[in-house]
């Protein structure tokens, strides 16, 4: 089973294991999985022969079984692919083979066959492979003999845990079109799961068949997934299936909802808070936070003080105490969690924590209660309605992670009643990022110099909210020459041969509690000829449109199946001022109005691109704005939305003539 | 949408992986007061980096250690994230031992040592490399507490199992060291032999004897890091650095074995890896194959050539480098039996296949380009790190390079031009020969683009010429493209005009076709691109600008020089039809240009009712070096000078 989540559960003292019961007579087992006698078989179509390579089989199988003899749980995976091999990439992708364990868990197979025309031209098994072990993970390695376009790849590998947990998700979409997909999951008749589908995958059925569940589902023909298409959240967007334990039978016992869960995770975070208050209390020494004017500023100072002093390194080894993690100056990303969330209730702030994850990894289903959707952690600051991401070391509290906005999550509250403490959980709305607040506003002005072949460019940006892209604490940690060269870089957008005069950035201190909801400001002047094409003597041509920087673009962006979504609501507030010089008129002035406006048929917000002008005495006035309300857009919407992208793209285009 | 951010974002992420500390310096023992100075830019630099030779005879048999000691300096909170370290070691060629780590961190009085207790033990897996496997094996540790002005410490000692394999000193690293020293001490049993590359002024070498020891030193203080620029040569064409190798040595009955220092020593100690190799009747499949080549080969070329498109169209490379597996070529016949190789592996089967065809053909030992080695200055296995075969025609060598796959017959691989080969004649006999470097009229590309006007869109019907290496890094990247995107991949080439072209229609020829020409052919539209303005059109006829993203990036000192993969002859023509109803109001001017490293030549000609533009390229050097960064970058000016020229037609 893939990679499992660290959370370790209490559920499976909920199994009262009946060690006492016969021995099952298996139909599908991980166990005595093995190649079918009769060899797959395959004739690419047309479209087949358009990819690299086709899954003509893929299956999985989880299944959790008792061991009576050793009087244990267990959890096997299997994963059997059939490949059939279109072309050299596929045979170059695909003959050299790796399959990895971790530390504690251990291979029961890996079988290979390679079947040439009818024929099985090559065959391992483990005895024939490398094994390799490295960062802790056991790999056996084996380059495939004689494999060649046309060929099937076949392999088994299967694998038994001693780590696992009774969730986890199931991903069957790939980067090729799969023929036929299997999904399984088998468990002993008490052990009851659930079993959930995503994004048209079939259904999941459950077959009680020799005192076994049999979850079954098998989808024929999953499209390949586009990996370069734009604004998409491509593994949210995959076929998966979603399996969780429910209910152990024999003991009548249901595992955690989202209630329990949610107390779970607050007994974690607050471990030992009775052990650690004189830790927390050293901690805070340094904090002014009995100072604080109020519980937001409260929350601020601990936030910034622990980003501040305790780098977070997932692969570092946690100090025995919380004093002594501060003192290394380094925290596990968990360890980090519970310090802050322990400071934060020691500090009487009833800073709530929330579970969720992110966006383009997985959409939150609050209809299935799972630690597979609870993956991060935030905290929210109820007075100010704030939120706080504790593993964004460059973001303080109002600002989290863009991938967890219009997200759902588990928001898990402390209770006290009288000494005793507990915690309620209910799932809410993390919600989007108010667009309008988000604005860029960008205002430029252009003077020509005496002879018109340079432009002094006067450069004025205000970034609101996530207008500022992250900037503020980015640049508040480089050091002196990454700041010149990324500052100069983005300035110079695209008059990357352009000299500048002079250049101001201000509140991108983000330790700064007063700087919080301050927008990034940046100001500029520059020098540089980058926007103007020679024509002849008595005109040029002005590159009016490379004024506001690259624009992305999606001309070449096929038919989509998919929805657009992006990272923060926001929008760009553009106004260029042209100082006309003298002697000349403008021309070729009609180019500069646009206008793409639409509406969100789901939410009915607006989004779109508009460009207007006016000139006034010797001054033209470029008006130019871009909105996205929303962060969805949904399929139906997606023309509209690409539209939207390519119309500010093409303002890009746009060049005056500017004539004697 | 913008996007100008997320480019910058992808550098930084890089540099802030640590939150900013505020933790206050103690009294650190070294100089941190003049090391801050000195290292004004620098997060981490190495106080000392050492490394200790201790060669001598036992029993008549070489016996060679050196023990390694590294201090880096954590100048601030950002060279904390060096915590994590490995030191590698070949078990076959040098094993490891007396490793030790340690940290010093900063308190009040001097510091408080934390000894690193866990040193991992573990292989390599790399699925992105070029070598599948080669038996590397790795300490790994982590150091603890680290903090502004902590030294991270480590040590340990090689033992050379080979004593061919000594390496080098590299005297510059990715971050400044304040202090290098490198000894070699060996008895006078031992004659030791270096050869030192790079600048040598700021280094000071000595020799000492005391009795029977002899102490060669190495010194150099403040070292400045090597910055990365992502068109330069490799590091060792400038770095300083010291190979040693042995010369010669008492063996246990007091004679002098000779060792290395000449190039026939080397050949001597190589031949051995080569000479035992396809001995054994060749494998019937192998033998059907080769037959059926000979059958349809007219000439001795035509075997050859045919050979040669054999093993790249049928083998794969895959890379297996363990232990003396990384010297020896594998039999042609077990080659031939997994379709697979190194390239070591496709010359034996190369040379293996011809030698059945009658046709004398031999294993050769070179450097790929990334080594400045020539064998005479180095004459020793670190200058060779490639294999692959040559054959005579009567008036040169023809060198075949099993894993290119897309050159032709009688073209070398791009990464191996201008390089030495020893070419393996028989035991007794070698030929050293230059691998040439191709001409740019070899590697010559041309693009002819019919363009007509229609409404605001600008029409085109195209054809692209690629010969040589342009030619083959092309059908490279189309061979490692899924076929449902090839059109995409080839669309993608044609970056005309601007970013809103909708090529229509695309097509190659055989693109697979070594010996062909790539001919693609394509017709697009180009939107949003001339400017129509009253009576006038304004079109910038330089649709394709060759030196756009070309200058030199010489920030920092730049020692490196800039390195093209090939040279290369490039050709443009874009032929506008002039609409009815219009004239030509403005040409620009002609423009050309020629110094020793690249010419151009812009053109526009006006006849009868088309506009002739014609751009015109060749880079004469694969090197462009620090003396001629400025006239380069001067003429990149110029370049985007001439880039801002219009043609204007206007209605009659």
């Amino acid at each position: 089973m893939k990679n499992r989540a660290i959370i370790l559960l209490s559920i499976i003292s909920f199994f009262s294991l009946p060690f006492s019961a016969t021995a099952q007579d298996y139909n599908i087992s991980c166990l005595s999985y093995q190649f079918s006698e009769t060899l797959p078989t395959f004739t690419p179509d047309s479209t087949d022969k358009s990819y690299s390579m086709v899954i003509v089989k893929a299956v999985r199988i989880n299944e959790f079984r008792y061991d009576l003899v050793k009087k244990s749980f267990d959890f096997y995976y299997c994963n059997h692919n059939v490949k059939y091999l279109n072309d050299n990439k596929a045979v170059e992708d695909n003959n050299k083979f790796y399959a990895s364990v971790g530390e504690n868990n251990s291979f029961l197979g890996i079988n290979i066959r390679v079947i040439d025309k009818g024929k099985v031209v090559f065959e391992a098994t483990e005895k024939d492979f490398i094994e390799v072990e490295e960062e802790g993970r056991k790999y056996n390695m084996i380059a495939i003999k004689g494999l060649d376009k046309g060929m099937l790849l076949e392999t088994v590998t299967k694998t038994k845990y001693a780590d696992f947990e009774v969730y986890d998700d199931e991903y069957m979409q790939y980067d090729n079109p799969v023929k036929q997909a299997e999904f399984y999951l088998i468990s002993p008749e008490n052990l009851v799961f659930k079993c959930k589908s995503y994004n048209g995958y079939a259904e999941i059925k459950d077959s009680v068949v020799n005192e076994r569940h049999v979850y079954y589902g098998k989808q024929n023909n999953i499209p390949a997934v586009n990996m370069d298409e734009k604004y998409s959240f491509i593994n949210a967007n995959k076929m998966r299936i979603e399996f969780n334990f429910h209910l152990n039978n024999d003991s009548k016992k249901y595992n955690a909802k989202w209630p329990e869960l949610g107390r779970t995770f607050f007994d974690r975070m607050n471990y030992n808070y009775d052990k650690n208050v004189k830790d927390i209390q050293k901690i805070l020494s340094k904090v002014n936070w009995k100072e604080a004017k109020s519980n937001a500023d409260k929350v601020f100072l601990i936030e910034n003080y622990l980003k501040m002093n305790i780098t977070i390194d997932k692969n570092v080894e946690d100090k025995p105490t919380m004093a002594e993690s501060l003192k290394a100056h380094a925290a596990t990303p968990f360890r980090f969690n519970q310090i802050m969330a322990q400071c934060f209730r020691y500090t009487g702030t009833n800073v709530e924590y929330i579970l969720t994850s992110k966006r383009p990894y997985k959409k939150f289903d609050p209809n299935f209660d799972s630690w597979s959707f609870l993956n991060n952690v935030l905290f929210y600051e109820p007075e100010s309605k704030k939120f706080i991401d504790p593993q964004e070391p460059l973001k303080r509290m109002g600002y989290i992670n863009t991938d967890y906005l219009g997200q759902h999550g588990l928001f898990v509250k402390i209770v006290q009643i009288g000494d005793a403490v507990s915690a309620s959980a209910t799932v809410k709305l993390i919600p989007a990022n108010d667009g309008l607040k988000s604005t860029d506003y960008e205002n430029y002005s252009l003077r020509f110099n005496a002879n018109a072949d340079k432009v002094i460019f006067t450069y004025d940006r205000t970034m609101n909210e996530y207008a500022e892209q992250g900037l503020k604490g980015l640049y508040y940690v480089m050091d002196d020459d990454n700041r010149k060269e990324v500052m100069e870089g983005f300035v110079k957008g695209m008059a990357k041969e352009s000299t500048i005069d002079s250049f101001q950035i201000l509140n991108f201190d983000p330790t700064v509690f007063e700087n919080l909801d301050k927008p990034l400001v940046i100001k500029a002047t520059l020098t540089t000829d980058d926007f103007i094409e020679s024509t002849g003597a008595n005109s040029f041509l002005f590159k009016i449109g490379e004024v506001i920087g690259q624009q992305s673009e999606m001309y070449q962006e096929k038919q989509r199946l998919t929805s657009a979504d992006i990272d923060f609501a926001h929008a760009y507030k553009r106004v260029i001022t042209l100082h006309i010089p003298e002697g000349y008129k403008l021309k070729g002035l009609d180019k500069l109005n646009m206008n793409f406006t639409f509406k969100n048929s789901e939410t009915n917000n607006n989004f779109g691109f508009t460009s207007t002008y006016k000139v006034e005495g010797n001054k033209l006035y470029v008006y130019c704005d871009e909105y996205y309300n929303d962060l969805h857009y949904p399929v139906t919407d997606f023309n509209a939305f690409k539209q939207v992208i390519n119309a500010a793209a093409d303002f890009n285009k746009i060049s005056i003539l500017l004539e004697k | 949408m913008t996007i100008s951010l997320t480019k910058h974002f992808q550098v930084l992420f890089l540099i802030c992986i640590t939150a900013k500390t505020f933790t206050a310096l103690g009294q650190p023992k070294p100089d941190t007061e003049r090391i801050k100075k000195t290292y004004k830019n620098s997060h981490v630099i190495f106080l000392n980096k050492e490394q200790h030779f201790r060669i001598k005879t036992v029993k008549g048999k070489i016996d060679a250690e050196c023990d390694f000691s590294q201090q880096i300096y954590h100048i601030d909170n950002k060279g904390m994230s060096f915590s994590e370290r490995q030191v590698g070691y070949l078990p076959d060629f040098f094993t490891i031992s007396k490793i030790s780590a340690t940290t010093y961190v900063p308190e009040k009085d001097g510091y408080k040592t934390y000894p690193v207790k866990t040193f991992s033990d573990e292989g390599r897996v790399d699925n992105y490399s070029n070598i599948f496997y080669d038996g590397m094996r790795f300490k790994k540790f982590k150091f603890t507490g680290i903090v502004p002005g902590t030294i991270s410490e480590v040590k340990y000692t090689y033992k050379y199992i080979d004593p061919s394999y000594l390496g080098a000193y590299y005297f510059m690293m990715r971050v400044p060291v304040d202090q290098n020293l490198f000894t070699v001490t060996h008895s006078t049993e031992v004659e030791i032999g270096y050869a030192f590359f790079g600048d040598s002024s700021q280094i000071k070498h000595t020799i000492t004897q005391k009795g029977k020891t002899i102490t060669h030193k190495w010194e150099a203080t403040q070292t400045k890091e090597i910055r990365s620029y992502p068109d330069a040569v490799d590091d060792r064409y400038f770095e300083p650095h010291v190979f040693i190798y042995i010369k010669q040595y008492k063996d246990a009955n007091g004679k002098m074995q000779q060792q290395f220092g000449t190039i026939a020593q080397l050949y001597k100690n190589d031949y051995k890896y080569i000479e035992k190799v396809n001995q054994s009747e060749m494998d019937a499949g192998l033998k059907s194959d080769v037959d059926s080549i000979k059958n349809i080969s007219k000439t001795r070329d035509d075997i050859i050539r045919n050979v040669y498109k054999y093993v790249q169209r049928n083998f794969k490379y895959i890379a297996f480098e363990d232990g003396e597996g990384g010297h020896v070529p594998r039999e042609a016949n077990d080659v031939y039996q997994k379709k697979f190789g190194d390239c070591k592996d496709f010359a034996s089967l190369i040379t293996y296949m011809l030698k059945y065809c009658d046709i004398p053909s031999y294993l050769c030992w070179i450097g790929t380009r990334d080594l400045p080695y020539t064998f005479a200055e180095l004459p020793l296995g670190y200058s060779s790190n490639h294999m692959i075969a040559a054959v005579h025609n009567g008036i040169d060598w023809i060198f075949i390079d099993g894993t290119s796959k897309h050159i032709p017959f009688g073209m070398p691989s791009g990464f191996i031009q201008g390089k030495e080969a020893i070419i393996a004649i028989n035991k007794d006999s070698f030929v050293l020969a230059r691998v040439p470097i191709l001409k740019p009229e070899i590697n010559y590309s041309l693009d002819t683009v019919w363009l007509t006007i229609e409404g605001e869109n600008l029409i085109g019907k195209g054809k692209v010429n690629l010969l040589g290496y342009n030619r083959s890094y092309v059908v490279d990247n189309l061979y490692y493209t899924d076929a449902n995107k090839l059109t995409d991949q080839l669309k993608a080439y044609m970056r005309y005009g601007n970013n809103k072209r909708e090529i229509h229609s695309i097509s190659t020829n055989d693109y697979q076709n070594n010996d062909s020409v790539l001919t693609i052919e394509f017709s697009m539209t180009l939107p949003s691109y001339l400017k129509q303005i009253d009576k006038d059109i304004y079109l910038n006829m330089h649709l394709r600008k060759a030196y756009e993203d070309d200058r030199i990036d010489t920030i920092g000192g730049r020692m490196a020089a800039k390195e093209f993969q090939f040279l290369y002859f490039d050709e443009s023509v874009f032929i506008l039809d002039i609409p009815k109803n219009y004239s030509v109001k403005n040409i620009p001017e002609q423009k050309t240009y020629t110094d020793k490293n690249f010419t151009y030549t812009y053109t526009y000609q006006q006849s009868n009712n088309r506009i002739i533009y014609k751009q015109s390229s060749k880079v004469f050097n694969m090197l462009i070096e620090p003396e001629d960064f400025n006239q380069w970058n001067n003429q990149m000016d110029v370049l985007a000078r001439i880039y801002k020229d219009n043609i204007i037609l206007t209605e009659k």
